[in-house]
């Protein structure tokens, strides 16, 4: 879609137009929902957070100025969201019960050709990793984003989203490496 | 950071293709000389193919689920308001019951807003009769009446984005105000279209005021400075310009409901 196009599309949004409001949610949609998915893991919570992430964009859509593009402010929606909601789940169950539920008998993001063993390690190194850590993780590597895309999401600089994945994908094969050692 | 680690964080985007090609060719130089490095960026490659989805959750999800996914939101959206209705009910009965004051002031305000409504309408009434029958059957007309709703519906809006525009801390960048100014001129050159038309004493006052504002916040840079956007600010707060607008926008509503109403109603 292009920029004027979807500048045209969001001051339709801003005075009130339903139709253009579910062209947008339709265009995003499935991009909110990978980004959310990547951080709470499980289809339901990932349907709540991407969902109520388009209500906080239709409520807050006077104060969207266009300095970012749509989909950059969109996306740190629904990142914030994401983790409001881990922040949430964190208060009643512990990171271990998640990544459990989260993985048996439920389909994740990685390989299915890859044992479950190496599967249960990756996500759980992955949900152990410190919160800025992780959110570069899901967003540059599993949603493909572009760092100066990451960077403007998580209000950071290029260099530091190189920094954080560097030391995020570090830190996850260190521990993979300790897991499995364990296992032997 | 040593030499190695700021070769190191720029590996993955190394392996995307996304370095400049001074950075790749600073990363390629180092690499050529460091076995450890080399070892390192072979570690990350693996390490991103396993990590790499097959499927993306969206995936996963059958078709059914998007085309109800945006309903879903919709029903979000309607019942938050429905909340927040209920909300704001709630709220104001527990303010009265505990806070005579606040009735009191609520009451005359109520009063105030009762009255000065019967005064709008008193006051359009003689403009009408003024214009004479062939004005009237033209103010009659719904498309003048919309046009007139939508360009103060369009201005509310307006006000309402400048009004919270946040002025950036010196030496920050300005907010890029391309499409409101956009958005302006199209209001000046509608309210030019207005003006040809019959239209209620208040209503074209108002517009005047408006475009005088406009006319002003079209000439400002489009990243203006904190002190050209708090004149427009101020502006709009000195006249109560957005009072005004939400006013007439309102009546203008109710106008065109009423028109619709009363031409759904004729018989043929």
């Amino acid at each position: 879609m292009k920029t004027a196009d979807e500048q045209q599309l969001i001051f339709r949004v801003r005075e009130g137009d339903h139709q253009a409001f579910r062209m947008l949610v339709e265009r995003y949609m499935k991009y909110a929902y990978n980004i959310a998915y990547g951080f709470v893991n499980d289809h339901d919570d990932a349907e709540d957070v991407a969902q109520e992430s388009f209500v906080k964009v239709y409520e807050s859509i006077g104060s969207f100025r266009g300095d970012a593009a749509f989909n950059t402010w969109l996306y740190r929606i629904v990142t914030n969201m994401s983790l409001n909601r881990l922040r949430q789940k964190k208060n009643s169950i512990t990171n271990m019960s998640i990544v459990e539920n989260a993985v048996v008998g439920k389909n994740d993001f990685f390989s299915a050709q890859q044992n479950m063993e190496t599967r249960q390690a990756l996500e759980k190194a992955l949900h152990e990793l410190p919160t800025l850590q992780r959110a570069v993780v899901i967003l540059r590597h599993l949603n493909g984003l572009s760092t100066r895309q990451v960077g403007e999401i998580l209000r950071c600089s290029e260099g530091t989203v190189k920094t954080h994945l560097h030391r995020g994908i570090k830190k996850m094969k260190s521990k993979i490496g300790f897991l499995e050692y364990e296992r032997s | 950071m040593s030499v190695h680690e700021k070769i190191a964080v720029q590996f993955y985007d190394y392996l995307q293709g996304d370095l400049p090609a001074e950075a790749r060719r600073s990363v390629d130089d180092h690499l050529a000389t460091c076995g450890d490095c080399s070892r390192e960026l072979e570690s990350v490659r693996e390490f991103a193919g396993l990590l790499r989805p097959e499927r993306t959750p969206a995936e996963e999800r059958g078709g059914d689920f998007w085309l109800n996914f945006p309903a879903g939101v919709e029903r979000r959206i309607s019942g938050g308001e429905k909340k927040r209705s209920v909300g704001i009910v709630e709220s104001l009965y527990s303010l009265f019951a505990l806070n005579k004051k606040v009735t009191v002031s609520f009451s005359v305000a109520m009063v105030a807003l009762f009255l000065l409504g019967l005064w709008m309408v008193n006051f359009e009434k003689p403009a009408e009769k003024a214009a004479g029958p062939a004005s009237v059957a033209a103010a009659d007309s719904i498309p003048v009446d919309a046009r007139i709703g939508n360009y103060f519906r369009k201005s509310k809006t307006l006000l309402v984005g400048l009004s919270n525009i946040e002025t950036p801390p010196a030496g920050d960048v300005s907010p890029n105000l391309d499409l409101e100014q956009g958005i302006s001129r199209e209001l000046m050159a509608e309210s030019r279209k207005i003006r040809r038309e019959p239209v209620d004493i208040r209503s074209a006052e108002l517009i005047k005021e408006m475009d005088k504002l406009l006319a002003e916040f079209s000439g400002i840079p489009s990243r203006p400075s904190g002190q050209e956007m708090e004149n427009i600010r101020r502006q709009i707060y000195s006249q109560n310009l957005l009072f005004k607008v939400r006013m007439a926008e309102t009546s203008f509503r109710t106008v065109s409901r009423q028109e619709s109403a009363r031409v759904g109603g004729r018989t043929p």
